[in-house]
Formats: C-alpha cells, sequence, structure tokens
C-alpha cells in the first residue's frame, strides 16, 4: 500500500485537482423533486394536446373514461419511471436488477393493457388500403418527437447526478419518456387496431426506451476511455 | 468486523462541509475512506498496486461527482458505489487492451480477512480461501462481513435485493468454510 494511504495524506494528483476545483457545490435535490422539470412537459403536452393535435375520431365512443383514462396512468407511470431513473443515477441508490426488469415488463403490460381497452371499447378507424405503413410510421414519428425532450431532459438529470449504471438508468428513463408519448399519442391517433398499435406505438415507446439505454451505454464507454487515459 | 473508523454522522458533516467548498474537509475524508475504500478495492481487483492506483481515481471521481451526495444520506455506500464504478470501468478497458491475455491470479495479496472465518486457518489460509470465493459472493461478503455496511446498504451498492446481499454473503461464508475445512484436514 502507498504511503499515502497510511498517513491520509492526498496524492499528488488529486491534490493538484482539488486546487483546481473546490468551488462549493450544491447538493442535488431528491429525485421526485428534480423529476418535477419532466413532469411539467408531461402535463403540459398531455393539456395541449387536444388543442394542438386534435382528439380521435371515436372519441365520443370511447367517452371520458376509455379517452383520458389511459393517458392519465401512462403519463403518471412514466413520470414514476423518471423518477426512479432519476434515483438509479445517484450513486449508492442503485435499484435492484430484477426490479428494472419487472419496471420494464410492467411499463410494456400498461401499454397493452391500454391498447387492448381502448380496442375492446372502440375498434376506431381503419386505415384505407396501403396506407397503414405512411400512417403507422407518422404515429412512431410523432411518438419520437413528443418523447425525445423528455427523454433529453431525463438524461441531462441523470448524468448531473454521476449515474453508476448508466444504461440501467437511460434504460428507465427512455420507458417513462415512451409510456408518456404513447399515452399522448393514443389522445389523437383514431386507429385502434391491435396490428397497428402493438407495432408502431409500442415500437415508439420501445425506440424511446432504446436510445436511452444506448445514451447510456455511450456514456458508461467515454468514461471507461476517459479514466484509461494517462 | 475490523474497527471501521468515523461514524456515519461525522461522514455526513465532513461531506456537508466538503461540499461547501473546505478541502481541509476532503482531506479527513480522505483520511477516514481511503483504507477502506483501499481494502474494497484490492478485495476486487486482487492486485495492490492496481488498487492503489484505483483508489485515486476513485477519490477523483468522488470529487468529480460531490454534488451527487445528497445529507444525510449514509456516505459510505455513495463512496463505495463510485469506487466499484471506477474498477468496472477500469476493467472494461484492461479487458479491451487486453482481449485475450487472461491473468490467472489466484491470490488477494493484503486482502481483509473476514471475522467469521479468521479462526479456522492462518491469515494467509483464510486469504487464499477468499480469493477462490467467486466474484459476486466475495463482493458481498466483504462489503458487509469486513467494511461493515448492512445488507441493505450493499444491496444499494451492487444493485441486488437485500435479500439477494444476505444470500451471496453467506454462501460467501460457506464456501470459505468448505475450503478452509478441507485445507484443515487436509493439513492435519
Amino acid at each position: 500500500m502507498s504511503s499515502n494511504q497510511d498517513t491520509g495524506r492526498l496524492p499528488r494528483r488529486l491534490r493538484e485537482e482539488l486546487e483546481r476545483d473546490h468551488a462549493p457545490v450544491r447538493p442535488l435535490r431528491p429525485p421526485w423533486q428534480r423529476a418535477t422539470v419532466v413532469a411539467v412537459w408531461f402535463v403540459g403536452i398531455l393539456l395541449a394536446a387536444p388543442t394542438l393535435l386534435g382528439l380521435r375520431p371515436d372519441a365520443e365512443t370511447l367517452g371520458m373514461a376509455w379517452l383520458w383514462g389511459p393517458p392519465l396512468v401512462q403519463v403518471l407511470f412514466g413520470l414514476v419511471l423518471v423518477t426512479l431513473a432519476l434515483r438509479e443515477a445517484v450513486p449508492g441508490q442503485s435499484l435492484p436488477s430484477p426490479w428494472i426488469g419487472a419496471l420494464a415488463i410492467l411499463a410494456v403490460g400498461t401499454q397493452l393493457a391500454s391498447a387492448l381497452g381502448t380496442y375492446l371499447v372502440s375498434h376506431g378507424v381503419t386505415p384505407p388500403p396501403g396506407a397503414s405503413f405512411l400512417d403507422g410510421s407518422a404515429c412512431a414519428r410523432s411518438e419520437a418527437l413528443l418523447g425525445l425532450p423528455a427523454l433529453v431532459v431525463t438524461l441531462w438529470l441523470a448524468v448531473r447526478a454521476y449515474p453508476v449504471r448508466p444504461v440501467h438508468a437511460g434504460l428507465l428513463g427512455g420507458l417513462g419518456a415512451g409510456l408518456f408519448a404513447d399515452g399522448v399519442q393514443h389522445l389523437q391517433c383514431g386507429v385502434s387496431g391491435l396490428h397497428h398499435v402493438l407495432v408502431w406505438h409500442l415500437g415508439g415507446m420501445l425506440i424511446c426506451a432504446l436510445i436511452g439505454a444506448a445514451t447510456g451505454w455511450v456514456l458508461e464507454r467515454v468514461r471507461a476511455a476517459r479514466m484509461a487515459r494517462p | 468486523m475490523d474497527d471501521v473508523p468515523g461514524d456515519e454522522s461525522a461522514l455526513t458533516e465532513l461531506m456537508e462541509r466538503y461540499q461547501g467548498g473546505d478541502t481541509r474537509a476532503f482531506e479527513e475524508l480522505y483520511a477516514i475512506l481511503a483504507p477502506q475504500l483501499g481494502r474494497y478495492l484490492r478485495s476486487l481487483a486482487r492486485d495492490a498496486a492496481l488498487a492503489d492506483d484505483l483508489l485515486q481515481e476513485t477519490f477523483l471521481q468522488l470529487h468529480r461527482a460531490r454534488q451527487s451526495y445528497t445529507p444525510p444520506r449514509p456516505v459510505r455506500p455513495w463512496a463505495y458505489a463510485i469506487a466499484r464504478h471506477v474498477f468496472l470501468m477500469s476493467r472494461r478497458s484492461r479487458t479491451r487492451r487486453a482481449r485475450h491475455e487472461t491473468t490467472a491470479v489466484v491470490d488477494l495479496p493484503d486482502a481483509p480477512v473476514p471475522p467469521e472465518v479468521a479462526s479456522l486457518g492462518d491469515r494467509d489460509q483464510v486469504r487464499r480461501a477468499l480469493a477462490q470465493v467467486s466474484d459476486d459472493h466475495r463482493e458481498a461478503l466483504v462489503l458487509h462481513h469486513i467494511l461493515g455496511l448492512s445488507f441493505r446498504e450493499v444491496g444499494r451498492v451492487l444493485g441486488i435485493t437485500e435479500g439477494a446481499a444476505k444470500v451471496r454473503a453467506h454462501r460467501g461464508i460457506v464456501t470459505m468454510r468448505r475450503i478452509l475445512g478441507h485445507e484443515g484436514a487436509s493439513g492435519s
């Protein structure tokens, strides 16, 4: 063992780093408080969506409960996932990996339950023949556009906390943002067909999750490369 | 359990002063945490020189991530989680550099010895037995039995449940007892 550790004296490199930057820092707020930034985006978009994007054509058939119920559940659960992503990003606060797996399954299950329930109440509109790909890709794009800003903010907040498992934090954040985006999409997309919803809506949500996890993976690689530098 | 200096409330107070820009507090933290983190890193790295390098890198990362500590949470799980991350990052880059090289290190130089099995053999025997325990089990065993973290804290450092932490540490101790029992029997 080096003498530095025995005596508690700071090694030279560490002392230099400390002298370069010893500015006071403010401790991070708890994850639920930091998640309010994302919550504002979630609630704002959810409330503005009917005006900006319009409501789905079968809104009356669905009724208030099935029109607003699934999006509210998805937005709230999405917010829980974002909060957990921010908690996961704090060193020493890691969630057990099986819990993260269970949360991912639960998020997909919530989306599936919402899709199935809505389909049972109203089959919605059927896209004209040959237009299903265009309609579907428009939905996936719209979900990505709604979810990505929330994901970017979540990842920025997570990185500020020094995540020791950035892939896990990114995955949770991506699932949360994707679930939220799918909830908003439910308000305006009138196609309830399970093929459309399971491929394009679930696909959009999973793309958000993948982007989150992939960003975490890249961050891990960059950090490993920086540490390897002499 | 070995003597672990620096109670949590004192560490929390030091962290708060350090976050407030008091460099003297960082030096005091270093004096308290360096030996404990050094033990942990030696048990992970199985190489004293590498562990010393990792210890320095860990403190650099602790310094850069100092805003991520939220008082009055315990300081040790936060610090151990960063140390573990530094070790994993270092292992990743070393693996990439020497893709097909394997270092068959079967010893744990200067590794701490869990008191539960210390009486079953001399220090070298116990260290050799500890080196034979699987990485997962050894990590939980070292964090709880040697470094004094609660199983809940061990779970949060390793990203596993409290129950899984207990099981891993227990299996580590059982493995060590079995190895030391065999060694003792063959020795006698």
